[in-house]
């Protein structure tokens, strides 16, 4: 199930809400038992909404849940030995990386064993960088569980916290699934660590306030995602459809950066909603995006875009190697590892791991001497142009197929052909509103110093979330449009 | 903020995410009427979404159809929707015409005008008649002249006096100078990006309409980018739409030629096939419509044509010199009958009812038959019967002209059974006196000239290509075979030959 269609909005939420607060009325003289009903509604919606992706992936879910909360109770300091305690630990991770490799890797892997050793000797160097195998060694497709990246990545939060002291165990399995499977976060994130969340399952409140911030928050993620992102996807998939030979320099900068508007406003979007239902159920999520395209360095461009990613893998990866508390050359390992590693998260392909690796080298080259140079440029907005240019070239990367692909599109752009397509042809009405709105909005002309206004609820910014609700809605119920015509052709 | 405000605030939200179906539901109940008018049928022409019960387990996905195609208002909101929509993208195409029309030069060049009379022979000039003189020689002789022939000259035509001498048999003639038409002026138009120049005359004489001062179109060479919408919907210069679908555009682009190989290939076939044909005493023959963009170009947004010898014309001259099948490509008739009356649908691919008509009669002249001048035919307007664009588009259809089509009388003594443009297989019968057995495969173009074809042949099979198994016998026993295809399905036509083949040698002698 997906936020932006139909199904979600006028069915299971509404449904959700209605039970939760009939809960609440229910039982609001015994607060104990008012929070078990409460989070006991909310995983069960959890359990129907993550269900609809069929029950097989359920049972995945529901096992790496069993698995981790075990593997609290053999991490927790207290309960054994700290011998024990490592190997419960490495055991536990051991576990929920194999998963995610199996589930998300195995397709890739064993495509590149085939590519390599089971295809003639000349293609095999180059079909190496191919994400799809020849067949040969027969291996039935893994269909990739939606969401397993994210909620795999909150369940090691947890052991991992846990382990070092900085979390309580969980004693109840139930609060525990609830942490898992929570449905607002479970598909797309943001990545909730757990002991940012650990007090608010057991003790949250909600109120008018947070209800409507949620309400706000939640609209403006549900336009971004189904007016901007959604419009401006469709030019964009029509563009890549195109033969790359044909696509001249403009038609391809007006992709590339259409695409970069569209990526940045189908994510946020979708955070910004998940952190509105969250707000609705007296949950407080910490923001995941910050007007990334305004930032003036690589650096600080990952201080803005998927902060929750990043801030997991600092917590976890980044500072246990050491951080920046070490050598140089220690940093610039620990800088390559945490970059190769997000890189690799966001997908099964060799388009994920350079653009992933490349961030990490222009990360390092940042550290060496880059950032000084920018600070010292006292003309900012070439800062923001030269990031945003990097950003969007790096796109490509993440949105092509493959890498030879990404290759050709990156060549057009910096052609000096004229292609066999004009970008007009890609325009309409619609699409130009799109995108003037998308450039606007993300903060790259109006550097405003956070994205916090939307927090602040004004009359003028509630009947706006309500206008955008009802112009969304009314998008997704066009979308559903879809007439055959029996006139044999 | 106020808290009641708030409250209020989240009770909108929760109403607005709860209300559609309790609305829905009560306008059912309360307001059938209303109900029905909320309900209007989209065409979509589809069966909506059901749950799939058994698939449940593996993935909700059918639920999730089921509620998007039965979501409370949805014929409404989709109809309210591509109103605004439509007159959103319109604006934005009259603003993107002025501003490109602003940088480009307007050279208002004329397009052409060819007489359709001259595809029909040239019935206006009557021959006279020639006697045979005997060869004798007679001896002196006063000639005695009489009229022996007399053709009375009318309106159009000199007539003439044949006078012979009785004695002798010389003869000569008489010509008598045509009347030419008292006519009286009944129609004034002026050439324009859509229109002819011309004055249109009704003789007093003869009662026959016709017209002078001839001036083609004004052509439009202003700029206008190639835009598509929904599922291949193209927009053209002054309000006409075309459909991109099955690579139109290379068709127009003449991009898309065929190699000399492939050309070689499709004569083998159409040779072999010829070859079974006059095995069993059935008569061949190839028609390829002309794409609408082909016929109406000056419509077309600004492409870069690559060649005017394009890949159908090529085909059917290679055809027409490798074989012994005649092939029609009747693209100039099209274009000349535009002068009259338009031959393609405004609004859809397809060439309306009077294109039909126009395109069978240059099938019947490359096979012999007679054929009718359509100038000469009564006929009336009547709206278009066709506009697929609309639905494929997502447009909605009151921002537009209504479009119309001119409907000939065709022997209206006739009455025939079995046309239905929509089904698939169409057995044909009629009084015709015409019992040679017709039978057409082809594709959607064939349907508007079911009505046409009834009333020439007493017995006639017309069918979409696909469906030859359930005409087998039809095909196997017929007089005449003609396979039709719309020009952007050229290669269908000759993969549907396969199967003709082994029809046709599969019949025990």
């Amino acid at each position: 199930m997906v936020f932006s269609s139909l199904l979600f909005l006028i069915c299971f939420l509404p449904a959700c809400l209605l039970l939760y607060y009939l809960v609440k009325l229910i039982f609001k003289d015994d607060a104990k038992k008012q929070l078990t009903a409460e989070n006991a509604v909310l995983l069960f919606f959890s359990i129907v909404f993550y269900g609809f992706g069929g029950i097989r992936y359920l049972l995945l879910m529901f096992s790496v849940i069993i698995i981790n909360w075990v593997g609290g109770f053999l991490c927790a300091p207290g309960r054994h030995t700290e011998k024990s305690r490592k190997i419960g630990l490495i055991a536990t991770v051991i576990l929920n990386l194999g998963f995610l490799f199996f589930f998300k890797y195995f397709n890739l892997f064993i495509g590149m064993i085939e590519n390599l050793f089971f295809s003639d000797a000349k293609a095999a160097l180059s079909s190496v960088f191919l994400s799809k195998g020849n067949g040969a060694l027969g291996f039935k497709e893994v269909v990739l569980p939606i969401g397993i990246s994210f909620y795999i990545f909150q369940a090691l939060s947890y052991v991992i916290d846990v382990y070092r002291g900085n979390a309580g165990l969980q004693g109840n399995i139930l609060k525990f699934a609830l942490y898992i499977s929570f449905f607002p976060q479970l598909i797309a994130g943001p990545i909730v660590q757990y002991k940012d969340v650990e007090r608010q399952i057991s003790e949250r409140s909600e109120s008018a306030e947070l209800f409507s911030e949620g309400i706000i928050r939640f609209s403006y993620g549900l336009g971004k995602k189904v007016l901007i992102a959604n419009t401006l996807g469709k030019a964009v998939d029509s563009i890549w459809e195109l033969d790359v030979a044909s696509i001249g320099a403009g038609l391809a900068w007006f992709g590339a950066i259409a695409y970069s508007l569209q990526i940045y406003y189908d994510f946020s979007g979708y955070s910004d909603m998940a952190i509105g239902l969250g707000k609705m159920f007296g949950f407080n999520f910490r923001e995941n995006f910050n007007l990334p395209y305004m930032s003036e360095s690589v650096r600080e461009f990952w201080r803005r875009w998927h902060i929750s990613l990043s801030s997991w893998f600092r917590e976890y990866v980044y500072i246990p190697l050491g951080g920046s508390r070490c050598s140089n050359a220690k940093l610039y390992r620990n800088i390559f590892i945490v970059f190769l590693l997000t890189g690799i998260w966001h997908g099964a392909n060799q388009t994920f791991l350079v653009w992933g690796v490349i961030y990490g080298i222009l990360l390092i080259l940042d550290r060496a001497f880059l950032g000084k140079l920018l600070s010292a440029n006292p003309v900012k907005a070439i800062n923001r142009l030269l990031t945003f240019l990097v950003v969007t070239v790096l796109w490509v990367v993440f949105r092509a197929d493959d890498i030879f692909l990404a290759g050709s599109f990156i060549k057009s752009m910096f052609s000096r052909k004229t292609g066999d397509y004009t970008v007009m042809s890609f325009l309409s009405a619609k699409v130009i509103l799109a995108f003037v709105a998308g450039v606007i909005l993300s903060g790259f002309f109006f550097r405003k110093k956070e994205d916090r206004g939307l927090m602040k609820l004004s009359v003028p910014r509630c009947a706006f979330a309500i206008v955008l609700l009802l112009v969304s809605m009314l998008f997704l119920v066009n979308g559903t449009y879809n007439p055959f015509i029996y006139f044999q052709f | 903020m106020k808290k009641a405000f708030l409250k209020i605030f989240v009770t909108l939200f929760c109403v607005i995410t709860a209300a559609p179906w309790i609305a829905w539901g009560s306008v059912k109940l309360f307001a059938p009427e209303k109900f029905s008018g909320y309900s209007e049928d989209l065409s979509e022409n589809r069966n909506l979404a059901v749950v799939n019960k058994e698939a449940l387990w593996s993935s909700g996905d059918s639920v999730s159809a089921y509620i998007d195609d039965h979501a409370p208002f949805r014929s409404a909101l989709i109809i309210f929707y591509q109103k605004i929509d439509s007159k959103a993208e319109l604006a934005y195409s009259k603003t993107v015409s002025y501003v490109s029309g602003i940088f480009s030069k307007d050279e208002s060049t004329k397009t052409q005008v060819t007489d359709l009379s001259s595809f029909y022979g040239d019935s206006s000039s009557v021959s006279v008649p020639v006697i045979s003189v005997p060869t004798e020689p007679v001896k002196e002789h006063v000639h005695e002249y009489s009229v022996s022939d007399e053709k009375l000259p009318d309106c159009e035509n000199d007539g003439y006096r044949l006078y012979t001498c009785n004695g002798c048999g010389d003869y000569y003639t008489e010509t008598l100078e045509k009347s030419g038409h008292d006519g009286v002026l009944s129609l004034e138009s002026t050439a324009s990006y859509t229109t002819y120049g011309f004055k249109e005359y009704v003789c007093r004489t003869c009662k026959k309409t016709y017209r002078t001062d001839i001036e083609p179109k004004l052509a439009d060479t202003s700029y206008l980018a190639p835009r598509s919408v929904g599922e291949g919907i193209l927009f053209g210069k002054h309000d006409w739409l075309f459909y991109t679908g099955n690579n139109s555009v290379a068709y127009y682009k003449g991009t898309n030629l065929l190699d000399d190989e492939t050309l070689a290939e499709y004569a083998a076939k159409t040779n072999r096939l010829n070859e079974l044909c006059k095995e069993r005493g059935i008569k061949l023959y190839l028609l390829f419509c002309p794409n609408k963009e082909q016929v109406y170009s000056e419509y077309m947004p600004s492409y870069e044509v690559e060649t005017d010898y394009k890949r159908t014309q090529r085909l059917v001259d290679y055809i027409n010199e490798n074989t012994d099948v005649p092939a029609v490509y009747p693209i100039e008739e099209l274009k000349a009958a535009d002068f009259y009356w338009q031959t393609y649908y405004k609004y859809d691919t397809h060439w309306n009812r009077t294109g039909a008509f126009i395109g069978l009669m240059a099938l019947y002249k490359a096979m012999g038959k007679e054929t009718v001048n359509p100038i000469e035919l009564n006929g009336e307007y009547v709206p278009a019967m066709l506009d697929l664009c609309f639905a494929l588009g997502g447009l909605d259809p009151s921002n537009y002209a209504q479009d119309r089509e001119f409907l000939f009388e065709y022997k209206p003594e006739l009455t025939v059974d079995g046309v239905d443009i929509a089904k698939n297989v169409c057995r044909l019968t009629s009084g015709s006196d015409n019992d040679e057995r017709f039978v057409m495969l082809g594709d959607s173009f064939r349907s508007l000239m079911l009505e046409y074809i009834g009333r020439d042949y007493a017995n006639a099979t017309v069918i979409h290509r696909d469906y030859m198994s359930s005409v087998k016998k039809d095909i196997q026993n017929c007089d005449i075979l003609v396979m039709e295809a719309v020009e952007r399905y050229d290669a269908r036509t000759f993969k549907a030959m396969d199967t003709v083949i082994e029809y046709l040698e599969s019949v025990e002698e």
